[in-house]
């Protein structure tokens, strides 16, 4: 039953908000429709040729090779660890969880970085190895450490929805599984297996959208995969547009079919069960301690020990210690900025999402998330050229950026602003209003409060994912203007490492709040 | 129903329209997108009085509700409030300004205010300066002054349905509405509940309307009950005369355990396969009706159930429940009727035994056309 207001199909408020919807998720659209139609009009001869390239085509292979042999590895890392620090007799689980969790503070690029100049041809292992007569490591960059930083630093996106998954097992079925007499085995593949691969699947394919978008481990790795590419040649429009829309092809099927692995997780009944079936490893247990400490000795410790023996060495510009103030200053600028725009113009949609109308809002929601499926070189390079064609006074500037932050992370800010409307239910505005208070003092003794806190944490992961961005930032800054992440990869382009050892610690800051706050919207169970 | 229709005046004897109304309801209409929800109906409440809309879920009783609240529009007729016109089709006065206090289903009490500070949200002020001890004394209407300080989440489903009764009382509503307050409690708080409701109702003089639809509370709680169906009024008047004198078999069946058997008028004596009924006993039968098949309303504690021999049994036991002070039974007559009576719990007839079943009505009975004609 929809209420409706005598005459008017939709109350004064909603369709305010439908309005602005629709405006606001139209400008979202605009860069990727006006890049989509860049690429089809390539000529079809000149479309042909780039195709039939033989660089197209070993890009294309790259993307596909690099992607599947990380969801892989990190399944094949995943579920074990899962099973291991959720349903085993391990001692100190919860510590253990902690750990396995950790990589997701490392934002990829970063642990690139690191594993670049720990196992990179000068790097600190093969100095050591020298004196041992080891002339020379196997190569670090190409596939290979594309491939294992990729996998070091997504598994946790597996790690997460499989643990979860195994928590809403019934204890019981297990028991029950053995005393109707069905075999160990065959109790994990008919019973545990078949209820949970659908959160591994969907972690999996959560982990080959990161892999498909990510620019920065592939670039330091120098592998050549279509971000790189579109990065490289993004001065050749007709070829990195078709190149840009191969892959935001590829990252749209990867989500439609993550959607509705998704769907079948979370429409499975969410029982929370006091206890999680528990399988006892008996004298095994200290040794399957080994897995989760190899993982994070590779994920965490490696970098970590990296990063502050940076510290020691003697950074090009003064002093190791000494504060970036500009560059901090500057980040903080571009995030906040970024973070209001967002935080304010995703209300609107939230509030039809949240409160379920019009019945066509789906379009709306669908065309403001474009940011999930679009890697951040795409909007980068989408911007580059509607920029400098449409908008030249624009071009280059700070709104012009904090425009691709919005459309990047636009999605972000809707679950959050979403939680945050639906948290006031209508009854307690109506409650409000028979108790003797106006529309306006209600809204502000009780939608506004209730409000608030979800819409500050939104507004602080919105903040923090902006900081730590890369691809939009490096394609999309004013000249000159420099933020914490352009530091990091200036000094990683140039191997001074001294001048990144604090801002890296700063940014991994940033980057472990976000992710506290991430989880902490996703549910109790982190 | 039928078209044959008692020809005497049925009660209530006494006026079922209030002398001194604060709610009048007029001709009210209510569409949701094309379906006549509410239609035609028209009531009024009387200054203290607590009256009850009972009826099944979907017939409304939220709506009308809301559109007393002044949280929906109406589509037709008007709704008045102390003689002032608040609802007419494209006019509303907003709720703010009505006066009209609710307890909503779901209770909606303020997640982020303690429990003092959700009663005392809608006393202005300036009532709190002149009586600061305004909050303690609701508090205490409803037992809760130790709980002052604490917020909604930490107190038992009773303690927030007294919370919300008491924040909706402080501004001294001229009407307060109750929609199914009780349906978040178990039911054994809930008789508990509905005693200190009305006494709570009765010493501040609130005139009240709740919804329910549960009969036994409506019945117990109420000075008078509107029976709704389908968006209309099926009867109303106080709890004795409708559960005595319903006039349709949907509030017979609604209110308690009902059972129509025929019988058949000849004289004064109406016989039927219990036994013969005085026509006397028989509210507003009258001579015209002679020589007519009708059916008569049977409550299990109209009739007497004992064991007896087949030869002189009218029936067989085909089922019983236990009720606790007493076992309901079901009883196949042997013209294949079938009626429900009671017997106490000490009484051992065993099911599918044969069974007298007597009429012992000492009131009067009430009766209806044949269901089946023809």
């Amino acid at each position: 039953m929809k209420p409706r207001f005598g005459v008017r199909k939709y109350p004064i408020v909603v369709l305010f908000s439908i309005i602005i919807s629709s405006v606001i998720a139209g400008l979202i659209l605009i860069p990727s429709i006006w890049l989509i139609l860049t690429a089809i009009t390539v000529p079809f001869t000149d479309l042909i040729a780039i195709l039939s390239r033989e660089k197209t085509i070993q890009i294309l292979i790259n993307s596909v090779v690099m992607v599947s042999l990380t969801t892989v590895c990190a399944i094949l890392i995943a579920v074990p660890l899962a099973f291991i620090t959720t349903c085993s007799d391990i001692p100190y689980k919860r510590f253990w969880t902690v750990m396995v969790c950790l990589p997701l503070v490392i934002p990829s690029y970063i642990g690139a970085f690191a594993y670049v100049s720990t196992f990179g041809p000068y790097g600190t292992v093969q100095k050591m190895l020298f004196q041992f007569g080891v002339e020379e490591l196997p190569s670090i960059y190409g596939l290979s450490g594309t491939v294992i930083v990729l996998t070091l630093y997504t598994y946790p996106y597996v790690y997460l929805t499989t643990r979860s998954s195994l928590k809403t097992l019934d204890p019981h079925s297990i028991d029950v599984s053995r005393t109707l007499g069905v075999s160990r085995w065959k109790t994990f593949s008919k019973l545990i297996w078949k209820q949970i691969y659908p959160a591994v699947i969907a972690g999996g394919l959560l982990v080959a959208l990161y892999c498909l978008s990510d620019f920065g481990t592939p670039a330091i790795m120098r592998y050549d995969v279509f971000t790189r590419a579109i990065y490289i040649k993004r001065f050749d429009l007709g070829f990195s547009a078709i190149l840009s829309l191969i892959l935001l092809a590829l990252a749209i099927v990867i989500l439609s079919i993550e959607s509705k692995f998704h769907k079948s997780v979370s429409t499975t009944k969410k029982v929370d069960f006091k206890e999680t079936f528990q399988i006892s490893f008996g004298k095994w247990r200290t040794l399957l301690i080994g897995f989760p400490l190899i993982i994070s000795f590779f994920g965490i410790i490696i970098p970590l020990i990296t990063f502050f023996g940076w510290f020691s060495l003697d950074p090009v510009s003064g002093n190791v210690f000494s504060i970036p103030y500009k560059h901090i200053f500057n980040s903080v600028l571009v995030a906040f900025a970024a973070a209001i725009v967002i935080t304010l113009s995703s209300t609107p949609i939230a509030h039809l999402v949240a409160r379920k109308t019009p019945s066509w809002r789906g379009i709306i929601q669908k065309a403001s998330y474009i940011g999930y499926a679009m890697p951040g070189v795409v909007i980068g390079l989408a911007l580059i050229f509607f920029g400098s064609r449409y908008l030249g006074s624009y071009y280059q500037t700070l709104p012009l950026l904090i425009f691709a932050y919005v459309i990047r992370f636009f999605p972000l800010s809707i679950g959050s602003n979403v939680t945050a409307i639906s948290s006031v239910d209508l009854e307690l505005v109506h409650a409000s209003r028979t108790l003797g208070m106006g529309p306006i003092r209600s809204f502000f003794k009780i939608t506004f409060p209730l409000v608030t806190p979800s819409w500050l944490a939104g507004f602080s992961l919105v903040f923090l994912t902006v900081m730590k961005e890369l691809p939009i930032t490096l394609m999309l800054r004013p000249t000159g203007f420099e933020t914490l992440v352009t530091l990091i990869w200036k000094a990683e382009d140039a191997n001074f490492y001294g001048d990144a050892a604090l801002p890296i610690v700063m940014l991994l800051i940033v980057s472990g709040l976000s992710m506290v706050l991430l989880l902490m919207q996703e549910g109790p169970n982190p | 129903m039928n078209d044959l229709k008692p020809l005497e005046v049925w009660p209530p004897l006494r006026s079922n329209d209030p002398i001194d109304p604060v709610l009048e309801i007029e001709n009210m209409f209510k569409n949701f997108s094309g379906n006549q929800v509410l239609s035609n109906l028209s009531f009024s409440v009387g200054k203290g009085e607590l009256l009850t809309l009972l009826g099944p879920s979907g017939g409304g009783k939220t709506t009308i509700l809301r559109c007393i609240a002044g949280l929906q529009e109406i589509d037709g007729g008007s709704i008045k409030i102390h003689d002032e016109l608040v609802s007419s089709p494209g006019m509303i006065v907003p709720p703010e300004k009505r006066g009209v206090g609710i307890v909503f289903q779901n209770l909606a009490l303020f997640p982020h205010l303690t429990v003092g500070q959700n009663v005392s949200f809608g006393i202005n002020s300036y009532d709190l300066e002149l009586y600061p001890e305004k909050v303690d004394d609701l508090l205490k209407l409803v037992d809760l002054s130790h709980k002052k300080d604490c917020y909604p989440h930490e107190l038992s489903g009773g303690q927030k349905q007294r919370v919300a009764l008491a924040r909706s009382l402080a501004p001294n509503p001229s009407i307060l509405l109750l929609d199914e307050p009780f349906s978040s409690i178990d039911a054994g708080l809930r008789i508990a509940m509905r005693e200190e409701l009305r006494t709570v109702l009765k010493t501040t003089g609130t005139t009240t309307i709740f919804v329910t639809h549960d009969q036994e509370e409506a019945l117990s709680i109420s000075d008078r009950v509107l029976i709704l169906k389908n968006g209309r009024i099926e009867q109303s008047g106080t709890p004795q005369d409708l559960f005595n004198y319903p006039r349709s078999r949907f509030v017979a069946s609604f209110l308690g355990h009902a059972s129509f058997i025929s019988g058949f008028l000849e004289g004064d004596i109406i016989s039927t396969i219990m036994g013969n009924v005085n026509r006397k006993n028989i509210y507003g039968l009258s001579k015209e009706y002679d020589k007519l098949s009708i059916e008569i309303l049977f409550r299990p504690e109209d009739l007497n159930i004992k064991k007896c021999s087949p030869k002189k049994s009218n029936g067989t036991a085909t089922y019983q429940r236990y009720l606790g002070e007493k076992i309901l039974y079901k009883v196949t007559l042997s013209n294949g009727e079938v009626i429900q009576c009671s017997a106490p719990t000490t009484s051992d007839i065993p099911l599918n035994s044969d069974v007298c079943v007597s009429i012992e009505s000492k009131g009067r009975l009430a009766w209806f056309p044949p269901s089946r004609v023809g």
